[in-house]
């Protein structure tokens, strides 16, 4: 036994020498493209970063016609721990409301709407050709009915048209103005980008591709300071396909350092034609298609402010940890017309996609569906990483109108939520380092806390991984991590998955929560169909933890860390899987909640729900929520 | 005062002032038909100068046929209401009648009385808020 020990650990020692071994090399792990010195924290093992690639400023004009004033560069100071002010503004153009972060981000992208950032600008530059424009007029003096109007016309269609004032020769007028915003986009995030060896935050230039008719977003994310001379709008490529041809004729061939990646979001709002297997002509997808597309999308967005796309009870009915955030409409519209109304379909959702992906895989030979895992925000405040339930001020954007003063009542739709964070493992906070981890999905998503999770696999992970001091070292070196493929498989035995979970430690006088479970979630392909399972793998679901809904103080058991190893006790393999871990914090309030309570909302007495706190006591309202994180799948390919 | 003259004066006051219930995107507003004709006015000019759309052509065409029901209903429900207050009020009181009408929903409209789905400024909005 002993001496098995010590080879094991021996073999672990080499296979981190061969693969891991560039601090002792003085080598990077990762191509640098950018010229810049090795930050003072860098470590081979990697650690957790903690950003937001999904935030919106005063150039996307749906955060701009709700009052959001705040630049890129502001963006930026706030993502570092700067107070922002934000709407209401009174007369003399001071903010009514202040937010600040309780800790700064490690990593941010500015992603405002590429579609118009052009007619934004036109609009509010005085001077400008266009300003005096009707069109512009409204924008000014209406702006909420120029949020319909202009996104109607160029955002929200499969054929986007730019308006007249922009020009006749396809709108020119405005996609040249569009450079203006672009460049104090690339600037902003150039004078944040933190020099020093301390490395503290990383800015990447980056912006949303916002194609229609149904939610078929992106953000596309570039990995350094090399990027065209103009972004992409859903007016010039107007489907994704279209999209990706232009981020590879015009990044990574036509402009020698530039490199690319798009991310899909809000797949819960697509109508479930955010992961169609069908390619640009509408035919069934061929093996190019499939290595274009996760060329193109290594990462999906799976949480965010207008909620979350994990999975949904309609369709993983056996799952009920899918009732979170989830949005009871399939698409945006519906949202505003309710007889569009119908039951979120599973390929809205990226745990049946992930099941999609292996059956492609297995009549392609390529995945198309090979998604990493994160979250982000998507706030239309300029507010990256406010994700805090207990001090909300809502998102903007298609919420609540907050013009000249605040609305009475709920600052956002009771069904949205405050979003989530990115996190990607990496040796440095750097913009080569974390777009490395991008590209092989050392990624994973929370719905706000920053837990720190690791998730490895493997075929001969030792069962007592968790009780050395070499988790870390022995899973890169005997397994692969998140985001990665299980090598080829060994004589006999089944895969073993080693989760590790620190907890949110939070902040003085905000603590996180505690850990309740851990869990895996498998999906694999048997007989031509997806099929899926959740396995409780570490904590307790059937503790005693709660909270009180009426103070939202928690009380019961609960862990500081979990960690175990688990191998999958119906492994067959003939039968191509995938496998992500999901960690869950205790019950706690969520954001509306303590919004509701603090209006002194009392459901027991209808008198004290005043005008606006109406949802508070809807029937269906979620009081409670479960944080949470979702790492990057680990794929098996027999 | 005429009955025609009446009548036209209340309709007036309720076109100003008189919450109705109608559909917007945003969801449904209760306010006066001024703001649903200003709105189908606007979003008129704004078609015929920008063309319309797919979206944007659905919406205009629910404005103005909203804009126009809700105006002949409206018209017809003024003219039972006055005849109702000629009926059991006697026409000597007509007047009085309407302008009570018109001082109430007057003093009510200078609240937050309003529903204002797609306003610029808040979804509850007084009279002086309703074309925000």
């Amino acid at each position: 036994m002993f001496s098995k020990y010590w080879i094991r650990n021996l073999l672990a020692a080499g296979g981190l020498l061969g693969g891991l071994a560039l601090p002792t090399f003085g080598e990077d792990s990762f191509e640098r493209t950018e010229d810049r010195t090795r930050c003072e924290h860098y470590d081979a093992l990697r650690n957790p970063f903690f950003g937001d690639l999904h935030v919106h400023t005063r150039y996307s004009l749906d955060a701009s016609t709700q009052g959001t004033r705040t630049t890129p560069r502001e963006a930026s100071s706030f993502a570092r721990g700067a107070p922002l002010g934000i709407q209401p503004w009174g007369g003399d153009g001071v903010p009514e409301r202040q937010a600040q972060l309780r800790r700064p981000l490690d990593f941010a992208a500015v992603t405002d709407h590429a579609e118009l950032f052009g007619e934004t600008y036109l609009c509010t530059t005085p001077g400008a050709e266009g300003y005096d424009s009707l069109i512009c007029a409204m924008y000014r003096r209406w702006p909420r009915l120029a949020f319909f109007f202009m996104n109607g016309r160029v955002g929200g269609t499969a054929n986007p048209v730019r308006h007249r004032f922009c020009g006749d020769e396809g709108g020119e007028r405005c996609r040249s103005a569009a450079a203006g915003p672009w460049k104090e986009m690339q600037d902003a995030a150039a004078e944040a980008y933190d020099p020093a060896p301390e490395c503290r935050f990383t800015p990447f230039v980056a912006y949303e591709w916002t194609g229609g008719p149904t939610n078929m977003h992106r953000n596309v994310v570039f990995r350094n300071a090399v990027v065209p001379a103009l972004p992409t709008s859903a007016v010039e490529a107007t489907t994704a396909w279209q999209l990706w041809d232009s981020l590879e004729s015009e990044c990574r061939q036509g402009l020698p350092g530039c490199e690319v990646l798009a991310i899909p979001h809000n797949s819960n709002l697509s109508g479930g034609v955010m992961f169609e297997s069908r390619n640009a002509e509408g035919e069934p997808l061929r093996s190019e298609d499939a290595r274009k597309r996760i060329r193109n999308e290594p990462l999906v967005e799976i949480m965010q402010h207008k909620g979350a796309s994990e999975c949904s009870v309609a369709t993983s009915a056996a799952d009920e940890l899918c009732d979170f955030e989830s949005l009871d409409y399939d698409t945006f519209f519906a949202r505003f017309v309710g007889i569009l109304r119908e039951e979120p379909v599973a390929s809205n959702f990226v745990r049946p996609i992930l099941g999609e992906g292996l059956v492609q895989q297995d009549r392609l030979g390529a995945n198309p569906f090979k998604l990493g895992i994160l979250a982000s925000t998507d706030t239309h405040l300029g507010t990256p990483g406010l994700v805090m339930e207990d001090n909300y001020p809502g998102h903007g954007g298609a919420g609540v109108a907050v013009g000249k003063r605040l609305p009475a009542g709920l600052l956002d739709p009771i069904e949205y939520n405050p979003g989530g964070l990115a996190v990607a493992w990496s040796e440095e906070n750097s913009r080569d380092a974390l777009y490395a981890a991008f590209e092989r999905r050392e990624t994973y998503g929370t719905s706000g806390p920053r837990m720190r999770v690791r998730f490895f696999g493997g075929w001969d992970l030792p069962e007592d991984l968790c009780r050395g001091s070499d988790f870390v070292e022995t899973g890169y070196a005997r397994g692969v991590p998140m985001g990665g493929d299980l090598p080829p498989r060994e004589e006999g035995g089944a895969p073993v998955f080693a989760v590790s979970a620190l907890r949110d430690p939070g902040t003085p006088g905000h603590p996180g929560g505690l850990l309740q479970r851990l869990q895996v979630v498998k999906v694999w392909v048997e007989e031509g169909e997806a099929r899926e399972a959740v396995f409780d793998i570490a904590g307790d679901p059937d503790s005693d933890a709660t909270v009180d809904l009426d103070s939202c103080r928690v009380s019961g058991e609960g862990a500081e860390s979990l960690c175990t190893v688990w191998r999958d006790p119906g492994f067959q393999p003939s039968q191509s899987a995938v496998y992500y871990a999901r960690v869950l914090e205790n019950p706690s309030c969520r954001w509306s909640t303590w919004v509701c309570n603090e209006a002194g909302s009392d459901c027991a007495d209808p008198g004290s729900v005043t005008t606006g706190f109406e949802p508070c006591c809807a029937p269906d309202t979620r009081r409670s929520v479960q944080e949470r994180a979702w790492t990057s799948p680990i794929w098996y390919t027999p | 005062m005429s009955e025609r003259a009446a009548t036209i004066l209340l309709f007036g006051v309720f076109f100003l002032l008189l919450p109705i219930p109608f559909f917007l995107m945003g969801g449904v507003a209760w306010a006066p038909l001024l703001r649903l004709s200003a709105l189908a006015g606007l979003m008129s000019v704004l078609g015929f100068v920008d063309g319309v759309e797919g979206l944007m052509a659905v919406a205009l065409a629910v404005v103005l046929v909203q804009c126009v029901v809700f105006s002949v209903l409206l018209w017809f429900a003024t003219g039972l209401v006055i005849r109702l207050v000629r009926r059991s009020a006697g026409e000597r009181f007509q007047g009085w009648v309407v302008g009570g009408i018109a001082l109430i929903l007057a003093v009510a409209s200078l609240f937050p009385i309003y529903t204002t789905p797609m306003s610029s400024t808040a979804r509850q909005a007084n009279v002086l808020e309703i074309l925000d």
